[in-house]
């Protein structure tokens, strides 16, 4: 098990498309703390600007509402980049995972071994989860050498850790759509189906459903800088926030938020019943693959190519 | 049972009864029912598409019989497939490996699945065993075909197997690689002890390097013997391929 995983991690960091994703995601997560870094700059010139104006005119001066922005919630676009890049890497890297040996043509010698089909695909369950943990410690670290080298410090214990939990809960998120390739992998047994069902997951977890459970606040769907708004009295989106819940993209960006401390003013959310919907979607994917996978059989089809 | 009958039935490595496959409502394999001993080079014959492959399929345990048994070293391949696994090695016709990887790293990830303890060492040893050292570090998507095949044989081997099957080894390779691959094979006979199973259309192939030959035709064993035996019984025929011909004549 540990051969394939070890094998399908190593031949994946040279597929040029996982290789471009990766490279832009580490590439968005270096430019987060830039952006956040730069926005803020803008801001606090804006401000500088504006009490100069203040000043020559003899009115009183406001104190800097942005002064004491806590040094992580410059990372808060990650919220948006793992969703995007990241998630669409990991469904890649999961429905690879399936058709590698398909398309490379090596199934027949790989079972003409002694490993079962389920060893099999449980080592390259295992592969995804190495090649995920690979990536999310890559943009962990790039995180704090972006914040050492922004605030000229270290991070702080506290901070430390409040980015290692936002790293971990990327790792999971990440983890769901490379299962949702992986599944879609299995059950189509073809490249270009398995690539569009996980895809179509994708549109309908990152966009629709957020569109449909946070349309009585429209600014928040993908955007970091949520400001609660009280809800439109539509009896049409106070139907569709039934589905808040399944609202994965959503939930991930609110708890990520408040693990980034971006939360906006307001927001009295509470962390724990937000994670759930990811931890049940996590294990009912989980189980879906593995129910599919107890099916598995040799298949005719491969092996008389 | 004479002491006789005894050993001659305890040397048998592979052996085949009522073997059966259908795909859907075609019937691809016919109560075949072939034994092989140890240490022989059988040369398996038939035309394309009599069921050569389906049979190798079946004894490499990647395809379930219809009906039948089979046997490899006394494994049955249904109910035994793995202990029938590592005592096979196998070379498919058309042998592909991860182009991205060297053939180092290919053989050591095959090694791996085959439970080699030192997996390393096992890929220096059959490529030295095999002359092809030189190949170790190049990239497989770099291979010809004749290049290719010495990698696919290596992995076949590295495990040393007591029976290696391999489905039309020298099909697309040019005369050098020919040459080559026979001579391996025959070494391999030779010094490792290894009973081979080949299947092949190439009838100059089996005069060349085979001790007994099997011929299928429409999935049905029509002929099985040693090639001396063979050779003798139609010393009349001019050709191995004039004999061929006039036993498929006479089946169909």
């Amino acid at each position: 098990m540990i051969s394939i995983a070890l094998q399908y991690a190593r031949s994946l960091v040279r597929e040029k498309t996982v290789v471009v994703l990766m490279l832009m995601l580490f590439g968005i997560t270096i430019a987060s703390s830039f952006i956040g870094w730069s926005s803020h700059h803008t801001v606090i010139a804006a401000y500088n600007q504006t009490i100069l104006t203040f000043k020559s005119s003899g009115k009183v001066i406001p104190p800097n509402p942005f002064a004491t922005q806590p040094a992580l919630s410059i990372l808060k676009n990650m919220v948006i980049y793992v969703p995007l890049v990241g998630a669409l890497l990991a469904i890649i890297i999961g429905q690879i995972s399936v058709m590698a040996d398909n398309v490379a043509g090596t199934t027949k010698l790989i079972f003409s071994r002694p490993i079962s089909r389920r060893d099999y695909l449980a080592g390259k369950l295992m592969g995804i989860s190495y090649v995920l943990l690979a990536i999310i410690s890559i943009c962990l670290s790039t995180s704090v050498v972006s914040l050492l080298i922004i605030n000229s410090q270290l991070p702080s214990v506290r901070e430390l850790a409040k980015l290692f939990l936002f790293y971990v809960l990327s790792f999971c998120y990440l983890l769901f759509f490379a299962l949702v390739g992986f599944l879609a992998a299995l059950v189509t047994r073809s490249q270009s189906l398995a690539l569009l069902g996980a895809l179509a997951v994708w549109i309908v977890v990152s966009f629709v459903i957020p569109q449909f459970a946070s349309g009585v606040s429209p600014v928040a769907s993908l955007n970091p800088a949520t400001a609660p708004v009280d809800a439109t009295q539509s009896a049409f989106f106070r139907t569709t926030q039934i589905a808040k819940p399944l609202s994965l993209g959503e939930e991930y960006k609110s708890v990520g938020l408040k693990l980034l401390d971006a939360s906006p003013e307001g927001d009295r959310t509470s962390t724990l019943p937000q994670l759930i919907p990811l931890a049940v979607s996590l294990v009912g994917i989980t189980f879906l693959a593995r129910r599919r996978m107890n099916l598995l059989t040799v298949h005719e089809e491969t092996l008389n190519d | 049972m004479s002491a006789n009958m005894m050993s001659e039935h305890s040397n048998i490595i592979i052996e085949l009864k009522n073997l059966t496959h259908s795909y859907g409502q075609s019937s691809v394999l016919k109560d075949v029912n072939l034994s092989i001993k140890e240490g022989e080079i059988f040369g398996f014959l038939g035309h394309n598409g009599a069921g050569k492959t389906t049979t190798i399929n079946i004894l490499t345990t990647l395809l379930l019989p219809t009906g039948g048994s089979a046997r490899i070293d006394g494994a049955d391949v249904m109910r035994n497939p793995f202990s029938v696994r590592r005592n096979i090695g196998y070379l498919p016709e058309n042998v592909r490996f991860y182009n991205n990887m060297t053939a180092r790293e290919n053989l050591r990830f095959f090694a791996e699945l085959s439970g080699i303890d030192n997996p390393g060492g096992a890929v220096v040893e059959t490529l030295e065993f095999l002359e092809s050292a030189d190949l170790a570090d190049r990239r497989l998507g770099t291979f010809s075909k004749g290049m290719r095949q010495r990698i696919g044989i290596a992995q076949a081997v590295m495990h040393k197997p007591k029976v290696l099957f391999l489905d039309e080894p020298t099909s697309g390779l040019d005369p050098q690689g020919v040459l080559q691959l026979r001579e391996t094979i025959t070494r391999l006979n030779r010094d490792l002890g290894m009973t081979i199973f080949m299947n092949t259309h190439l009838l100059s192939e089996v005069s060349q390097i085979c001790t007994s030959i099997g011929v299928l035709n429409h999935g049905r064993l029509i002929y099985h013997d040693t090639l001396d035996k063979t050779l003798k019984r139609f010393s009349g025929e001019i050709s191995l391929e004039k004999i061929y011909l006039n036993m498929s004549e006479d089946k169909n």
